[in-house]
């Protein structure tokens, strides 16, 4: 049992507007998988096996067991799971047998869950993609405020955002004042 | 008819003194409204002016609004909204607008033609700048800029849509509705705060009813409609590539309110629909910007749309639109009459006909003809064509963009059946069914081209730039033809409203006066914006803090809470120095941190590095081509530092790179170029080799990384990595790596890597447990005096090491500069590699490398000075380099400094003179190795 705490990027933070919920939800992990030359067509296989859903196209979100999986490059996909496992880049890749390069991305990303139904009227002032439009689950990398953001549409209603966690504050002063501009104080 | 409503009185000032409108109001309406006829002051030659339009075209109703503490300048009157506790002034004129002590230029308005500017104020030279130069900005400016912050709150935003309506008069509310209703997702955007263009103005009806009847209807069905979006007061400014449209939404006109002021919307549209109407245009007379002479158009407006009324108004037109203005005296050109002068400084109070006759006219309304809105078209450099039956610009279909459709009285269509035609015809084919045509009215164009009646007085033209068919003939006998230097030479067009009442009058006078047709002249060339908007707006929320984002690493509270003074290290937040008490400066802090890290041991919280994991089977080999020197054969569990070079063979970054296993490497980058570097790798992985088996990800953000140094750095770590690991100098010698986990099972990277020259670590966890793993460092090394140093003691301890960095590595240098030459690998290539080896870069006196110290050690060297021979002069062919970095070493006890010297490993133990003439500093130094601490590296492998 290590002697070390973990601390959340935004310490569990939660504000709501009308129509609108901001939280961070609790911990979870990202495993980037990236797929080995050649061996596109077994750990295709071996993830619909394993996971029960097919690997993630560019825009997809594609719901697994145990979370979610979205596409983030060419032969690369991030894969989010519920609960705490530091380790779980190391379980991920045991399952694929040295077809698949695997990195803990947990920490690098803060996630922030905007759950109403005013989210798109605050997103548009924030993220420039056609959210109304998009078809979920949906992902898509892209930016805002000149910060990384992975958006993660899960239903008509929830939207997660992915953002890296070193510069999680500036993100979220900057979502905040979208929405209250949107939205009103 | 009037769609004010007057059941709602709002209060507001104008130039101090308290007035009243009512809802529904613009301030342009409500100063007519209280019979204010003078608003402003003409631009150059401060001639009472009053308003001349009713919409964005206004070139006179310049005013400031003030609130906030801060006044925003240059405001169209007719553009503003009345709001209740609206403070507006009138501007430019240095006493009152009534009495303007600069009106004395309209006196001499002889000496102030077209381009005087160019021809006087020429000597003495001196002059111009001191005398001249501000004289004129103060007699001729267009307002004031506040001296203070803008105080107001910008939004901007991103708006999706399958068909962008632009302009909601009758054309664009039918083409709206049309496609609404055929579930198109459409966006209709209109300048004003009420939609329905010329249909709040004018009173022929549509299907038997009143028009602004059929407008509300419309609108109502439109606002049902969940796949349409209605967005009054946005104006669509600009037109870009890919189908995106700039648009700029005014919430509120009031300055200082918490809500945003202004909306900046970034518009994706599938199709544009341009149904921005026509703006009509002055005729060019003598005495034609007197207050209370305004456009035929503009007077129906105030009358039918805000209940004003115009007693004792004439009208002056050339053509059958006018005639729809109730006056009660009517020029026509077509019946050979027409205004050739009017007189009343401070309000029209007669005209004078070229039949001689002089008539009592508080009031003139004047139309030359309409112009269609054409401005947008020409953004992705369609150009418009003269049509000599409608005298206008209409848009050129065969140049036009094909996503961009225009309609109505925008492509010269100007009745109301017309326009509402176009719009059934444009929706069938953009895939809507249609159902029936509304009745109304079709009138047949009439006009007849008539622009400017000939004389000796001034007539005005643009009456934003005081530029009169004078200054434009003026101009052509100057040999300016081209209309483009025309507009140059006398400003018309400029300003504000960009010509959009002038241009094409100004057009037509140039070419009266070069013999041309209209044609034949051309016009000048549209640019967004279409209309003026903020900077502010532009900018959003990126100013002060948000100008750009901040990165934190997780133990950032941590280093605030032990004294930390932060210092922006690209976007990262990073200590410099943490202050301890007693400590009187920053050297203070510094000092301690180097001595207390080189006796014992220091943290460094080094997380801003750029971390990329390099992973694939063929991860050595891509190394190989990114590195000067091989990593193919670094052993697992090892580190080896890397330098990379540009392609064009100038070092680009350096750090190390560690190899955890046979397919997984993790490369290390300086802070500035993590960024650059990743994205250069990806461009290598992508377009070089993509036969690699080779992946990327960043995982800058996922560890938090602390360099521990010092004497006592094994111990301290010891209390800190479990036991099962084994850290002693034998099983983890100096660069060795390893995977760990520390306190108690937390999993962690292990380097043992040295910046400082001291034994050193530096130990990676998950960034979740960073701000408790500082502590715990800091806790386990309580009982070896460990200190906490910042970015100027590593700083300090790099340069006592000789080790390159950012200020050596700057985009100049070359391997062989760095003395690295020996780092090449002869047995692969690399990027850069070929061009490395140009004659120029590798010739025996090139710049190397090398330490500094002064002779006398009373001296402080600087950073940034250039060196010379002691006895040569301070010429360019001399200069035989430059210092790099320069610190003051505690462990030296005296200033030391890199550099590069000209052939200066051959010169060690010479002396130089290094001068640096920003801060008038002249030293004698003597060459040495830039290795000052520990040459032979016996510290760092203990």
């Amino acid at each position: 049992m290590s002697d070390l705490t973990a601390q959340s990027p935004l310490a569990g933070i939660t504000k709501s507007w009308e129509g609108l919920t901001l939280s961070e939800p609790p911990a979870f992990e990202i495993v980037s998988l990236a797929i080995a030359q050649w061996r596109e067509n077994e750990v295709a296989k071996t993830f619909a096996t394993y996971y029960g859903s097919q690997l993630p196209k560019p825009n997809e979100l594609a719901t697994l067991n145990e979370g979610h999986a979205l596409w983030t490059g060419p032969e690369q996909y991030f894969l989010l799971f519920k609960g705490e496992d530091e380790t779980a880049d190391l379980s991920v890749s045991d399952i694929f047998h040295g077809a698949v390069y695997t990195t803990l991305q947990s920490d690098s990303w803060v996630a922030i869950d905007l759950n109403g139904t005013r989210i798109y009227d605050a997103l548009e002032q924030f993220i420039s993609l056609d959210l109304r439009r998009a078809k979920y689950p949906f992902a898509a990398r892209t930016s805002a405020h000149h910060m990384a953001v992975i958006v993660t549409v899960i239903n008509v209603n929830e939207v997660r955002l992915l953002t890296p966690r070193s510069s999680v504050q500036s993100f979220l002063d900057a979502l905040t004042h979208a929405i209250d501009n949107a939205l009103g104080h | 008819m009037s769609l004010v409503d007057k059941n709602t009185p709002l209060n507001f000032t104008f130039d101090s003194k308290a007035y009243q409108g009512f809802e529904g109001d613009t301030l342009a309406s409500a100063l007519l409204r209280n019979s204010i006829k003078v608003v402003g002051r003409s631009f150059k030659y401060h001639r009472p002016r009053g308003i001349l339009g009713a919409g964005s075209e206004e070139p006179n109703a310049l005013v400031e609004i003030h609130g906030g503490g801060v006044c925003e300048p240059n405001r169209r009157a007719t553009t503003i909204k009345l709001f209740d506790g609206l403070v507006a002034k009138s501007q430019n004129y240095m006493g009152s607008r009534e009495f303007d002590l600069f009106a004395v230029n309209d006196f001499i308005h002889p000496f102030l033609a077209a381009g005087f500017y160019y021809k006087t104020f020429m000597w003495p030279k001196a002059f111009w700048e001191k005398l001249y130069e501000p004289v004129i900005r103060r007699a001729a400016g267009l307002g004031e800029l506040a001296k203070r912050a803008d105080p107001d709150n910008y939004g901007k935003g991103f708006l999706h849509c399958d068909v962008l309506v632009i302009g909601g008069g009758p054309a664009g509310l039918l083409t709206a509705l049309n496609l609404g209703r055929a579930g198109q997702s459409v966006i209709l955007a209109d300048d004003d705060f009420r939609m329905g263009g010329r249909l709040l103005t004018e009173l022929d009806l549509i299907n038997d009813d009143m028009p602004t009847n059929w407008v509300a209807q419309t609108l109502a069905e439109l606002e049902s409609l969940p796949n349409v979006r209605l967005m009054p007061r946005t104006t669509i400014y600009g037109v870009f590539d890919h189908g995106i449209y700039g648009g700029m939404e005014i919430k509120t006109d009031a300055i200082g309110t918490s809500s945003p002021r202004q909306i900046s919307w970034r518009i994706y549209a599938s199709h544009a629909v341009l149904a921005a109407g026509a703006t009509e245009r002055p005729i060019a007379f003598a005495n034609n910007d007197r207050p209370g002479i305004m456009l035929a158009s503009a007077m129906r407006s105030y009358q039918n749309r805000y209940g004003i009324s115009f007693d004792n108004a004439a009208l002056f037109t050339n053509n059958d639109d006018g005639l729809r203005t109730a006056t009660d005296r009517i020029f026509d050109v077509r019946s050979d009459i027409y205004v050739t002068d009017t007189a009343g400084r401070k309000g029209l109070t007669n005209v004078t006909s070229n039949l001689g006759e002089k008539i009592d006219a508080d009031y003139l309304a004047m139309s030359g003809g309409w112009n269609p809105n054409v401005h947008l078209t020409c953004h992705k450099r369609s150009r418009p064509k003269w049509d000599d039956a409608l005298a206008c610009f209409v848009p050129d279909s065969a140049t036009l963009s094909k996503d961009m459709s225009v309609i109505g009285a925008a492509a010269g269509h100007f009745s109301t059946h017309h326009a509402f035609e176009d719009a059934n015809k444009l929706s069938a084919e953009l895939g809507a069914k249609i159902d029936t045509l509304p009745r109304a009215e079709d009138s047949p164009i009439t006009i007849k081209p008539f622009w400017h009646v000939a004389g000796k007085k001034r007539a005005w033209v643009d009456f934003q730039n005081d530029v009169t068919a004078k200054d434009i003939a003026l101009a052509h006998q100057e040999g300016f033809t081209s209309v483009e230097h025309v507009k140059r030479y006398t400003t018309l067009g400029m300003a504000t409203d960009q010509g959009k009442t002038s241009n094409v009058v100004g057009l037509a006078v140039l070419a009266e006066a070069t013999g041309q047709t209209i044609e034949q002249t051309g016009t000048t060339i549209f640019r967004p914006p279409y209309t003026p908007i903020s900077i502010g707006a532009i900018a959003a929320g990126h100013r002060g803090q948000r100008f750009k984002p901040t990165r934190l690493t997780p133990s950032h509270q941590y280093a605030l809470e032990n004294g930390a003074t932060m210092v922006e290290s690209g976007l990262w937040k990073r200590s410099q120095w943490f202050v301890r008490d007693g400590e009187k400066g920053w050297r203070d802090s510094v000092d301690r941190e180097v001595e207390m890290t080189r006796n014992s041991v220091g943290i460094c919280d080094v997380t801003t590095l750029g971390k990329i994991d390099v992973q694939g089977r063929d991860a050595g080999k891509f190394l190989n081509k990114v590195y000067i020197n091989t990593l193919s054969t670094l052993k697992v569990g090892k580190c080896r530092y890397g330098l990379m070079l540009r392609e064009d063979g100038i070092a680009m970054d350096d750090g190390t790179c560690a190899r955890f296993s046979e397919t997984h490497y993790v490369m290390t980058t300086t802070t500035a170029k993590a960024g650059p570097v990743f994205r250069h790798l990806e461009f290598v992985r992508q377009c070089l080799y993509p036969d690699m088996d080779v992946h990327l990800i960043s995982t800058t953000d996922q560890w938090a990384q602390y360099s521990v140094a010092g004497p006592n750095a094994r111990k301290l770590l010891r209390k800190i990595v479990d036991t099962e690991f084994d850290i002693s100098n034998a099983a983890f010698p100096y660069m060795a790596c390893g995977q760990v986990t520390v306190c108690g099972g937390t999993r962690a990277r292990l380097f043992r890597l040295s910046f400082s020259g001291e034994l050193a670590y530096e130990v990676a966890v998950p960034a979740r447990y960073g701000d408790s793993f500082i502590r715990a460092l800091m806790a386990a090394g309580e009982e070896f005096d460990v200190t906490m140093y910042g970015l100027e003691a590593l700083g300090v301890m790099r340069i006592e090491k000789g080790h390159a960095a950012g200020n050596e590595l700057n985009g100049t240098t070359t391997v062989a500069n760095l003395g690295l030459s020996g780092l090449m690998s002869k047995k692969k290539d690399c990027i850069g590699k070929v061009l490395s080896q140009r004659e120029g870069l590798t010739r025996d006196d090139a710049l190397k490398l090398v330490g500094f110290t002064c002779k006398d050690l009373s001296e402080r060297i600087t950073n940034g000075a250039h060196f010379f021979e002691p006895n040569a002069a301070l010429t360019p062919e001399n200069d035989l380099g430059y210092m790099t970095s320069v610190a003051w070493s505690p462990s030296l006890g005296q200033y030391i400094g890199l550099g590069f010297l000209k052939a200066g490993s051959k010169r060690i133990g010479e002396t130089i003179k290094a001068v640096d003439s920003m801060r008038n500093n002249t030293v004698e130094l003597t060459v040495v190795s830039p290795h000052f601490v520990d040459p032979e590296g016996e510290r760092l492998r203990v």
